[in-house]
């Protein structure tokens, strides 16, 4: 793995990436693999610690937008040759969605997102509620109106991946800085030049930010105004149990999610409507509060009632880095040279990074303009080209 | 080979601690989520101190200046009955949140 620094950053590279998470990691990767040579990643804590290491690894392909589940549909994909190809267990295991509503109004909705999906060739399902039951048994069903299930979605432990990129990357040669601070980037004209840092200054023609919920903050430094708000979102993890739940169970009407993970825990989190979002990314508060476990733990004997004699082990909290229409942003800025976004994942960022690093690497390397980065670019929002996503949850 | 045991909720041995060091995990944070010390039924309470006293000891540094990994609620496990029995807290100021310790302040060790 990446062990402390033990002396400066180099005085130069063709490519230094903001943020030791997934996106940045995997993005680090697929620019090597198409030959891009000087790759430097900074990380200001540690490998994962922000959002993807407080995130709860699923991974899924029901979306209501043809470019998130095109995206996420290849990130399926890539995920289920991600251990081999990476060297590393991942923990990747498609136990399926079940995204089901306790709503009628959702139940249309519902319906077209799975006709949309099966159009896109993912095999997601409509379900009777008490269809459920074969996917989940003891679920209590009595005010759910209607699921969809997709077999092929599943979870994976974020840790497993993020330390997976990041020895693939060291193989390949690229240099991973933990505790590294970007201080400033550094412009000429209508291109970035380079950065300076906490361990020193580099020169370089490429600056990629994968910065997460401080993509906001980062862009600031070059100029460039992202309309993301940062949320702060609170999970939770049970102790161990035999394998009894084999689906990533997801509500649309009260937003919680919970899925049982290889290790036998379970893994689940509920967004908070009240929670206000946060306009000073360098105050984020992730400390936990008694209300989520509360609220959580309602939600989930609701739907799961066997769970009331499972506890809690321990809750904690992380930051989504959320865009107007939910849907990330990728690919560069006009007029400004050598700059790209890897960001705005909205709280979906793990699921779909190994195909938004992939296609982001290509267009880099290629110079080729790629369909899906185009309709994800942050230009939509000044020519209101926003479609938004539907199914936002946790 | 050692068996002595340095996390007995999770059965992590010295010399699995001592190989995930060896491998790169310098830090607490990634020692604990690889190896796993610290998150069985203690909550790390009854390990995370001897395994800081070892990394102290690996890095050759005084076990003062490692620090311990963010202590999260609850103090002891509860069930999701006890749980879901409380009354909803209102959501809280933002100074006056609970338990815990906020991750992003952590200081470069």
């Amino acid at each position: 793995m990446i062990p402390l620094p033990s002396g400066p950053v180099p005085y130069q590279a063709d490519a230094v990436i903001i943020g030791g998470g997934v996106n940045g990691l995997a993005v680090a990767y697929e620019l090597s693999k198409r030959g891009v040579k000087d790759i430097v990643v900074l990380e200001k804590a540690y490998l994962g610690s922000g959002s993807t290491g407080r995130c709860g690894g699923g991974i899924r392909q029901q979306w209501t937008t043809e470019a998130n589940i095109r995206l996420a549909q290849e990130s399926v994909t890539a995920y289920e040759n991600l251990a081999s190809e990476l060297g590393l267990q991942t923990f990747f295991r498609q136990g399926g969605y079940l995204m089901v509503t306790d709503n009628e109004a959702h139940l249309e909705g519902l319906r077209k997102a799975a006709a949309l999906q099966n159009r896109c060739n993912v095999p997601t399902e409509y379900l009777q509620p008490q269809e459920c039951l074969k996917i989940a048994p003891n679920l209590d069903i009595t005010n759910i109106k209607g699921a969809t299930f997709c077999p092929k979605d599943g979870t994976a432990y974020p840790f497993s991946v993020v330390w997976g990129y990041a020895r693939a990357c060291q193989r390949r040669g690229v240099k991973i800085f933990i505790r590294t601070e970007l201080n400033d980037v550094k412009l000429e004209g209508d291109r970035v030049t380079g950065v300076s840092t906490s361990r020193g200054d580099i020169a370089t023609p490429l600056l990629i930010n994968c910065a997460g919920p401080w993509a906001r903050t980062l862009a600031a430094k070059v100029g460039v105004e992202l309309p993301n708000r940062q949320e702060r979102h609170e999970i939770m993890v049970s102790e161990s149990c035999k394998p009894f739940l084999d689906p990533m169970v997801i509500s649309i009407s009260n937003g919680i999610y919970f899925s049982q993970s290889m290790r036998g825990e379970i893994v689940g989190g509920i967004g908070d409507p009240d929670e206000p979002s946060w306009e000073r990314p360098d105050q984020f508060d992730t400390r936990s509060q008694l209300r989520f476990a509360v609220r959580f733990a309602k939600a989930l004997i609701g739907y799961y009632p066997p769970a009331r004699a499972m506890r809690m082990m321990r809750q904690w909290a992380g930051m989504y880095d959320v865009t107007p229409d939910h849907r990330p942003i990728l690919g560069g800025v006009e007029g400004l040279d050598g700059y790209q976004h890897i960001c705005g994942f909205s709280g979906h960022g793990f699921m779909l990074a190994p195909m938004a690093a992939a296609r982001m690497a290509q267009m880099i390397t290629s110079g080729e303009p790629d369909e899906i980065i185009a309709s994800l670019s942050l230009a939509r929002f000044a020519n209101g080209d926003v479609e938004a996503d539907a199914f936002v949850v946790g | 080979m050692s068996k002595r045991i340095l996390c007995t909720c999770e059965d992590v041995t010295v010399e699995e601690f001592r190989k995930a060091h060896h491998d790169g995990f310098t830090e607490m944070e990634s020692l604990k989520r690889f190896t796993g010390v610290g998150t069985g039924f203690c909550q790390g309470k009854g390990c995370l101190c001897e395994a800081a006293t070892e990394l102290a000891r690996l890095r050759g540094i005084d076990p003062s200046a490692i620090p311990l990994t963010n202590i999260r609620p609850p103090t002891r496990p509860l069930t999701f009955g006890e749980l879901a029995g409380l009354d909803l807290p209102p959501l809280m100021e933002e100074l006056e949140r609970t338990a815990g310790t906020n991750g992003d302040a952590e200081v470069t060790p």
